[in-house]
């Protein structure tokens, strides 16, 4: 990704790998995942369920329970390495640094404490503020991310407020500290269409006012072509390519990301034949050799079932883990 | 709202109850033996038996007969026992509250130790201490209380002469509060062993389930630490259903607390409703049963209203 | 024609769905070491109680030993001699039928009438259904124990009025599980599909809501025949089950009391055999509920 002016990123993930311990044997949800995060900029990780996008963010704050444990790799933010800090640290930096929204905005409120007091709670914890003055901050939050008549509602309870309003209520008391990252897991998935859009374009607004790094985890090719300045894609557990967002959109080099965005193109385009990619996506379960989508790729090669491909720069910004495609002259784009 | 639900299940209520009236008349009609034969005596003539029953308008059709009672009943006037020939309902109240009291300590004794077990047990789940606790509940929940009272009484008050074996009071120059907390110990544990054996596995399941809530990992992803998580946002979560489960094990305790007074000797209304039987005094039957009941309903009924005002937090818009 | 055809190779789908279930059944029990061993402890008491004549080394409402109370590891006495110097172990024995009896009876009769009204109830609903909810709600009100004693009262002492009064406590509850279990299944689109595709009331009620609506009320009734033991012996102990001398754990324990200080056993040998009857039921119950809410989920 682009370097800042200092040459450093905000947040260095190098190699991280999270496996769960099940009774059918280990699961390696995220299997040597590196990237990097700047301010300002918006990065979207895209995958299927079971790709790993959840687990790898979940990561970097440590809300791993067992039977998942952090294996190895370490995310170096300021100076510090996130998957090594004792628990009073990364307590101290969720919330305050890094904040996180999740998915599911009917479950993620707690039904019992107004929603001041939710959005006023991580500055309660990590400002020291006051409670007055925490409640007049919440009531400014409300606003700015549209909830209408703030100082009215700021003592209401989730339940009367609306799906789409309570993911705004979840984005203001994410964004109440003031975070340096900020992580949207799926924000808008269990959302109308309409609002949607309007919850993108909070984030975007948001972001233009605190300059905060955005990472997005999505399945939807869509929010990535509205708003992401990088795109990172994810199976089984790896990164399988990484590039600036038009870059992904016009010359896909993955046969994963090839599938995904030619189906995008094929459902826009009547006139194109719809090539779905047969197969479902694969769980990694135990330590396998070789690429985990070669059992659906439709340029599989005997390497591939045997090595491991691992990420290889195709040109400036653009990455790729494959042994076949980005060799050849690869002429679909 | 609130109001409308409440007026429906209160009207309900009056219905239930009646219905319960026409059973407990009913089932004394069932009984049996005969009136007069049990106020008279066999010796008496059956002239005078005749006489009786139509004083005691016996020889009325069956739904008359019902509706006298319940009028008289509602009035307060629950008739004569057959052994002491004194009002039913004067003998019968201060029974009642000993039942209260007997029923409420042990109701203490539940909450107290079911709700902290049920906690511990849920912060670590499937540990060796869960696992043990859980067993020990389940065995616990089903000791027959009459023998489980035998059984403290055995160790407690007579091999250890720790506390008293039967009654509520010293028999002579006993009656003050610390008299009757003695007298209370063994009873009340006897009382609490069960619903205790509830309470513990409910406090726990509800525990475990809203630590796992989603609202919770988003507190935790907010940097709240453990124990805030516990008392801020945990426990108002468990909470209503806490008290919904230890109003229940209330009505429960009302109804149950019977054979441990007997085994106790405890002089309450269950005593009272035992030796009624025993006895055939139908007068008193009928009292204790109908009160127990009401209570039993009552309380319920709280619960239920209870319930539904806080079905309006959790509700999605 | 249509008609006939399709009622025919749904029907013979519906019988061999139910043999190849009664099949899966066995084999879900058999695989489930937990379960099987508990049925076989079951099996095990269950013989035990219908070879009481033949185990027990005494007469068991007829004194034997030297001396009452004698305590437990006496010669030729393993459980002692209770307060009438009749031998325990005896006692114990034959008391263990007459728990079984009537928890396993009044549960069996209960499950059964339950499962025809809460059939009737959810099937045909409007009134049927709504005075049947009224009548529940009159016996909810009373606490089980009240319930029974009530009717043990009016009945007068002995085995058939614990019975009885078992059954009566046990109807409303299996009941109310039946008729929401009914409920339930009639809700189901196949269930709307058969009704008006046409064809007798009865015959759809019978075929295809029955078979469906019977497991969950079999597997709640099961979890309480254990609180019936415990139940059923205090109506014994209250002295409103089988008179003296018959042998029964709960009048065991009432017997036992007056003689708790010096000779407990004579309480506690008893006392533990219901805890232990009653725990064993409980936990079949529970792995059977476990099973059949792991196999609806599926």
């Amino acid at each position: 990704m682009t370097k800042t002016t200092q040459g450093e990123h905000l947040l260095e993930v190098r190699d991280l790998r999270t496996r769960f311990n099940t009774e059918r044997g280990s699961l390696y949800a995220v299997d040597g995942v590196s990237f990097t995060v700047d301010s300002g900029r918006v990065l979207c990780i895209v995958g299927e369920s079971g790709s790993g996008k959840s687990v790898t963010v979940r990561s970097l704050l440590r809300l791993i329970d067992p039977p998942g444990e952090i294996i190895g790799g370490t995310a170096f933010f300021h100076g510090q390495d996130l998957l090594s800090m004792s628990k009073k640290q990364i307590a101290a930096v969720r919330g305050d640094k890094i904040a996180m929204v999740f998915q599911n905005p009917l479950t993620s409120l707690n039904p019992m404490m107004t929603v001041g007091d939710q959005i006023a709670e991580s500055l309660l914890l990590h400002r020291g503020v006051s409670k007055a003055e925490a409640t007049r901050e919440a009531v400014s939050l409300l606003r700015q991310v549209g909830i209408a008549a703030p100082e009215s509602r700021v003592g209401d309870y989730p339940a009367q407020f609306s799906g789409g309003m309570r993911q705004r209520i979840l984005i203001a008391a994410a964004l109440a500290c003031r975070p340096e990252i900020l992580i949207a897991d799926e924000p808008t998935t269990a959302l109308d269409v309409s609002i949607q859009a309007q919850i993108l374009g909070l984030l975007k607004k948001l972001q233009s006012e605190i300059n905060n790094a955005l990472i997005m985890i999505t399945h939807d090719l869509g929010v990535v072509a509205s708003i992401a300045d990088d795109v990172m894609i994810m199976y089984a557990g790896r990164i399988v390519e990484r590039a600036p967002v038009r870059e992904i959109f016009a010359r896909p080099r993955h046969p994963y990301t090839q599938g995904l965005i030619y189906t995008v193109r094929a459902l826009l385009d009547p006139d194109r034949p719809l090539h779905p990619i047969p197969g479902t996506p694969a769980i990694p379960l135990g330590e396998k050799k070789g690429c985990p989508f070669a059992p659906r790729c439709g340029y599989v090669q005997e390497v591939c079932r045997t090595k491991t491909p691992e990420l290889a720069p195709l040109n400036q910004d653009h990455v790729v883990a494959c042994h076949v495609l980005p060799q050849g002259s690869a002429a679909h784009a | 709202m609130i109001l409308s639900a409440a007026l429906s299940r209160l009207t309900r209520m009056v219905f239930v109850m009646l219905g319960v009236s026409i059973v407990v008349f009913g089932l004394v009609q069932l009984a049996p033996g005969d009136v007069a034969t049990t106020l008279l005596g066999p010796q008496a003539s059956e002239v005078a038996k005749q006489a009786l029953r139509e004083q005691l308008g016996l020889d009325q059709p069956i739904t008359t007969q019902y509706w006298w009672w319940l009028a008289s009943t509602l009035q307060g006037d629950f008739g004569n026992s057959i052994v002491s020939r004194s009002p039913v309902l004067a003998e019968v109240i201060p029974r009642s509250l000993n039942s209260l009291l007997l029923a409420g300590a042990a109701l203490l004794v539940a909450v107290a130790i079911g709700v902290s077990a049920g906690i511990a047990s849920a912060a670590m789940p499937n540990s060796v201490f869960d696992r043990i606790s859980m067993s020990f509940v389940q065995v616990v929940g089903t000791l027959p209380p009459f023998w489980l009272g035998l059984v403290l009484v055995y160790f407690f008050a007579l091999k250890y002469r720790l506390f008293p074996a039967t009654g509520m009071t010293k028999a002579f120059g006993g009656g003050d509060a610390k008299d009757i907390a003695l007298h209370l110990v063994l009873p009340a544990v006897t009382a609490a062993a069960a619903s205790t054996a509830v309470i513990v596995r409910m406090v726990r399941a509800v525990f475990l389930e809203v630590m796992a809530a989603d609202f919770m990992m988003v507190a935790r992803a907010r940097g709240v630490g453990t124990l805030r998580l516990l008392s801020h946002h945990a426990l108002p979560n468990c909470l209503p259903h806490i008290i919904t489960i230890v109003g229940l094990q209330l009505g429960y305790l009302i109804g149950g607390v019977l054979f441990t007074e007997v085994v106790f000797a405890w002089p309450g209304i269950g005593q009272s409703l035992y030796q009624a039987i025993l006895g055939r005094d139908i007068a008193v039957v009928q009292a204790c049963v109908l009160l127990i009941a009401l209570s039993f309903v009552l309380i319920n009924l709280a619960v239920d209203l209870f319930n539904s005002y806080l079905g309006n937090r959790t509700s999605h818009s | 024609m249509t008609n006939t055809v399709h009622h025919t190779s749904v029907d013979r789908a519906g019988s061999s769905a139910r043999s190849s279930r009664l099949r899966m059944l066995l084999r879900t029990i058999s695989r489930d070491r937990k379960l099987s061993f508990l049925l076989i402890c079951l099996a095990l008491l269950a013989g035990i109680a219908i070879l009481a004549p033949v185990l027990s080394p005494y007469d068991p409402i007829v004194a034997v030993a030297a001396t009452p109370n004698m305590p437990v590891g006496s010669p030729g006495l393993i459980l002692g001699s209770d307060n009438q110097a009749r031998d325990i172990l005896s006692r114990v024995l034959w008391g263990a039928r007459i728990s079984l009896i009537v928890s396993i009876l009044p549960t069996l009769a209960a499950t059964a009438v339950s499962i025809v009204i809460g059939l009737l109830a959810g099937f045909f609903g409007g009134r049927i259904d709504t005075v049947l909810m009224a009548v529940l709600d009159v016996f909810f009100a009373f606490p089980i124990v009240l319930l029974a004693i009530a009717v043990a009262g009016v009945m007068g002492p002995g085995l058939l009025t614990i019975i009885v009064s078992i059954f009566v406590v046990l109807l409303p509850y299996v009941t109310r599980v039946a008729r929401t279990s009914a409920l339930q299944v009639v809700s189901r689109p196949y269930i709307e599909a058969a009704r008006s595709a046409g064809g007798g009331q009865i015959a759809i009620m019978l075929r295809y809501v029955l078979p469906n609506m019977i497991g969950p009320v079999i597997v709640y009734a099961t979890t309480l025949i254990g609180l019936m033991i415990v139940v059923a012996s205090g109506l014994s102990f209250l002295g409103l089950g089988v008179q003296p001398p018959a042998a029964d754990w709960g009048a065991m324990i009432a017997e036992g009391a007056g003689v708790l200080r010096q000779a407990p056993h004579v309480t506690f040998i008893p006392g533990g055999m219901i805890v232990v009857t009653a725990l064993l039921f409980n936990l079949i119950g529970d792995q059977l509920r476990d099973r059949f809410d792991a196999r609806k989920a599926e």
